[in-house]
């Protein structure tokens, strides 16, 4: 009998597989290398079957970059890692946020020419990459059935609908859904109510995996909502009319839900104004903060119950917050929790419970220093340390000092530098409070032709069938 | 191989080219497939180790005995006097020695381990791998794995411009 062929490791698949599963998250490269060994390796990489294995193992997806938006003309982008994404975002464009592996921009509402041409000639490279890989190209059809996981090619065509549309809609606020990993860019327009003419108008957005019971180990080609929630008054400086209104886009239904809206009267004296940080998830119900009188440093709990299309306010009375705004995080049992830092560089942790009847208590958890904790260039001074997010599913909290920027785990006090950029800390910046940290584990759909369309059919048969 | 000490159960090791190796019952059972038969009753007189030879198998039996806790296991390591943190300096160099071999001893002790269902084993055999995949071009880690590129050269290229980054 002739001996069996002894087969070589690059075709012992289930082994292969055993040995990818432990390529380190936060080496990204190391995953495009290995799709590029041969489509094999590369089809593994791309399966959801390795995706989950690979989140479940490695379970935090490890911090590509971050995003910050208090320069003006730089990129948001920050990296971390080797990691860069395949076309990155306009200068112009703020974040929004960031979450289950996509970021949510914002754009100024009023088109700049220049701007765009920059945005278009990206596009345009980009394209020709297209052009390379669909080889006969699947024509426009297909491109249009396609439209909300991709593509650059999409991206312009939507470029030329809204130069189309003509001038009005200059002034509408348009919102990009990226996902640096696979490049996959959705445009989109506010819904209808909203009007940044209003005088005081804020907003803030939020983008969510809208998959069932997704464990968001690869869910960045799938469906998504956008929330927008939107604080404005009927007429200038009216305090005693002021409406919020929330409305969810749907990438599947490719359109706005009807709004939600409430009258709140003027939970302030002066200018009310949502707190431009990302919503926590909880129960859900997406939460912000809400600033009311800025001279008696009152704070409120914007909810909207994204079951019942739903908006509330809730009075949070303690802790009684001084001229820094809290972070809203989602404490250890799931509930609602604030991490607030006192100008002596204390961060207390509450717990918050909202009562059937809407009325909101806090219970003090844990007390840290963390000016002891967290570098600090000249510690006199009293703004040199701030709060700027909070890194959803985790105890980890993201502060910016004038040494750079750090990551903080309240429970087990770890500390990592994120970057030696130092914050400098002026007037203007101090507006922004936000500070967002991509996390993603990089798996490689969106970098092979074949796993790419492979994971893609396979995510579209999914969802037909259920 | 494992000398028989009073006390300790031993089991019988037998590979595909008639080699028996006697080894403890503790060491045996660093391999979950092992301790699964063992558990099961189906241990009574050998076991017969299918597809390992008998030079990948006693290099196997070498990992697992450096690798038994160390209480009540062969006496090369006394726990008494050496802090846990320096034998696991010990063993994290004697590992880095263990591992030097050529590419095909490798490969058979990545899918020994594998078969065995030693985690420990299948672990530092692979992460050797990986720091291949990580530290050598694609054309030298498609050689190490024997493994043939089907990409045609311009579907490469393609993948290596969308994602320069990861090749700088």
């Amino acid at each position: 009998m002739p001996p069996a062929r002894v087969r070589e490791l690059g075709e012992m698949y289930e082994l292969v597989e055993e040995i990818l599963l432990l390529i380190p998250p936060e080496e990204p490269a190391v995953l495009i290398h290995a799709s590029l060994v041969c489509k094999a390796w590369c089809r593994l990489l791309s399966s959801h079957a390795f995706h989950s294995r690979y989140h479940t193992l490695h379970k935090t997806p490890p911090v590509l970059c971050f995003l910050q938006r208090w320069e003006d003309n730089v990129e948001r982008f920050v990296p971390t890692t080797k990691f860069r994404p395949r076309n990155p975002e306009r200068r112009d464009s703020y974040v929004l946020d960031c979450r289950h592996g996509r970021i949510l921009l914002g754009c100024r509402w009023y088109d700049e020419g220049e701007e765009d041409d920059e945005e278009e000639e990206a596009d345009e490279q980009l394209e020709e990459e297209e052009d390379d890989i669909e080889e006969d190209g699947e024509g426009e059809e297909a491109d249009k059935e396609e439209e909300e996981y991709d593509t650059d090619e999409e991206g312009e065509e939507d470029d030329d609908e809204d130069e189309d549309e003509g001038e009005e809609d200059d002034r509408v606020l348009k919102m990009v859904v990226w996902d640096p990993v696979s490049g996959g860019r959705t445009k989109l327009r506010s819904p209808d109510i909203f009007d940044p003419d209003v005088n005081g108008a804020t907003y803030w957005g939020t983008v969510l995996c809208a998959a069932d019971g997704c464990n968001h180990a690869s869910c960045n080609l799938g469906p998504f909502f956008v929330a927008l929630i939107g604080l404005d008054s009927y007429q200038p400086y009216d305090d005693d009319d002021k409406r919020l209104w929330a409305s969810v886009y749907s990438s599947e239904s490719r359109e706005w839900t009807s709004t939600a809206s409430i009258h709140i009267g003027g939970v302030g004296r002066f200018e009310d104004s949502i707190i431009g940080r990302p919503s926590v998830f909880v129960g859900q119900a997406l939460h912000f903060l809400l600033h009311g009188d800025p001279t008696v440093a009152n704070i409120f709990i914007l909810k909207y119950d994204f079951r019942r299309h739903r908006l509330s306010v809730i009075d949070l009375p303690e802790p009684r917050v001084s001229s820094w705004t809290p972070l809203l995080i989602s404490a250890d049992d799931g509930g609602l929790g604030l991490v607030h830092l006192d100008q002596d560089g204390l961060c207390s942790i509450w717990s918050v419970e909202v009562s059937v009847d809407g009325v909101a208590s806090c219970i003090q958890l844990k007390e840290t220093d963390l000016k002891t904790l967290v570098p600090i260039g000249n510690p006199m001074s009293s703004d040199s340390l701030k709060l700027v997010g909070w890194v959803e599913g985790t105890d980890i909290i993201i502060a910016v000092t004038d040494l750079g920027v750090f990551t903080v785990d309240l429970k087990s006090l770890r500390l990592r530098k994120l970057s030696s950029k130092p914050y400098n800390f002026t007037f203007k910046r101090d507006s922004f409070n936000n500070l967002f940290l991509y996390t993603s584990f990089n798996n490689p759909p969106g970098i092979c032709i074949y796993g790419f369309f492979e994971t893609y059919a396979t995510f579209r048969l999914r969802n037909s069938s259920s | 191989m494992a000398t028989r000490e009073a006390g300790k159960k031993m089991i019988m090791l037998k590979s595909p080219d008639g080699m028996e190796f006697e080894v403890e019952e503790a060491v045996a059972m660093e391999s979950q497939t092992i301790r699964k038969m063992i558990e099961d009753d189906c241990a009574d007189t050998a076991i017969l180790i299918p597809n390992i030879n008998s030079k990948i198998l006693s290099r196997v039996i070498e990992y697992c005995n450096k690798h038994v806790p160390t209480t009540g296991a062969t006496g090369a390591a006394a726990s008494d006097t050496v802090a846990p943190a320096a034998l696991a300096e010990d063993l994290k160099i004697w590992d880095a020695e263990f591992i030097k071999v050529n590419r095909a001893t490798r490969f058979n002790l990545i899918q020994a381990a594998s078969y065995l269902n030693i985690k420990g084993l299948l672990d530092l055999t692979s992460q050797t791998t990986i720091d291949t995949i990580s530290d050598n071009s694609l054309e030298e880690i498609r050689s190490f794995l024997s493994t043939k590129n089907d990409y045609l050269p311009e579907e490469e290229q393609t993948i290596r411009r969308e994602n320069q980054w990861a090749f700088q």
